[in-house]
């Protein structure tokens, strides 16, 4: 907004910006991995694990302050799904016929684990800046003074 | 452009100085100002907000079993089946289910604000989604599963039996959430 001064010189002007940015990261993991262990009692004849392609995967959503900066799957992360990159390492089915004799064991152990493709890290930023300008010009009242609203050369 | 007072006082004095009549009227319009007009005063205020959120998640999961003792299995030949698979939406693995952040900062302040934030993934998903049924977890059943393992103490004047089972899921590990709040003000006078 500018106000004109009557003698066409501008005497005060105002500025509000406003200005808003976001982002976000996601990071996931794509494959993933298992691991078997035991201390010899598992009797087990068969694959141990069965990398298998992932048909859909969900969405992500990241909300900070009402505002939601992502809502829905990743374009990367949907480009490995549709070209067929997106996979599981998984146990293998045939791992139900394993079995552990336990006949004079006294000690047995076993454990399954690893990681699953999936969802690691999410994260937004949200940032906003206000700015408000103003500023104006000024004439003083003393002739003798510059610049003046008055001059003592035309003053009578 | 403003003229300079130099012209303005060779139009009025009647100097030989060319002046142009553009110059002239910027003359007249300027007699009563004297000159331009300086900047004044100005003020500026800022403000700047950030909120951000972060949140990591475990993808890992494990489950371990182990036993120590005399052990048997009552309803089976002596042998323990580990390992079953898990076709159902009750027991599965969390994996492809929705992954969730959600932060909320209000009422902030030079004093500080209010902070708000939860993080999730859904462990509604079956691992590889609908078309694979590789989930395998520890076995639950009552028949030649672990909870079918007895162990039975020694005879002797001292035995050592135990078993533990040990999982560890899938969920969020950290969750930060952050918000900064600056302003400035500039004032700025010119006396004169």
């Amino acid at each position: 907004m500018i106000a004109m001064h009557p003698a066409a010189a501008w005497s005060q002007s105002a500025a509000v910006t406003l200005t808003e940015a976001v982002g976000t990261n996601i990071t996931d993991v794509n494959g993933g991995g298992f691991s078997i262990v035991s201390d010899g009692s598992l009797r087990h004849q068969g694959p141990l694990n069965a990398v298998v392609p992932i048909d859909s995967v969900d969405r992500a959503r990241i909300v900070i302050n009402d505002v939601v900066l992502m809502n829905g799957v990743p374009l990367a992360v949907q480009e490995q799904v549709e070209s067929g990159e997106r996979r599981a390492n998984t146990l293998s089915p045939d791992l139900v016929n394993a079995s552990m004799d336990l006949g004079d064991q006294n000690n047995v152990a076993v454990g399954i684990g690893g990681q699953v493709p999936t969802y690691v890290k999410l994260g937004g930023i949200l940032e906003s800046q206000r700015s408000v300008v103003m500023s104006g010009q000024s004439f003083t009242t003393f002739p003798d003074n510059k610049p003046s609203v008055f001059s003592r050369s035309i003053l009578p | 452009m403003f003229p300079s007072n130099a012209d303005c006082q060779a139009r009025t004095t009647g100097l030989k100085k060319i002046v142009s009549p553009a110059l002239a009227a910027l003359c007249l319009s300027s007699a009563s100002l004297g000159r331009p007009a300086l900047a004044g005063p100005t003020l500026e205020s800022t403000e700047n907000s950030a909120i951000g959120a972060q949140a990591t998640f475990n993808n890992s999961w494990a489950q371990t079993f182990e036993a120590k003792g005399n052990m048997s299995i009552e309803h089976a030949s002596g042998v323990l089946i580990p390992f079953q698979q898990v076709t159902t939406t009750s027991a599965v693995l969390p994996n492809s289910g929705l992954a969730e952040l959600v932060a909320t900062v209000s009422n902030l302040s030079s004093e500080g604000g209010n902070v708000q934030a939860s993080a999730s993934i859904n462990p509604g998903a079956l691992v590889g989604g609908t078309n694979t049924p590789n989930n395998i977890v520890l076995s639950a059943s009552s028949v030649n599963g672990l909870p079918a393992l007895q162990i039975t103490p020694g005879t002797g004047d001292s035995s050592v039996i135990g078993a533990s089972i040990i999982g560890t899921n899938i969920g969020t590990d950290t969750l930060q959430v952050t918000g900064s709040l600056g302003s400035s003000v500039v004032n700025t006078l010119t006396a004169f």
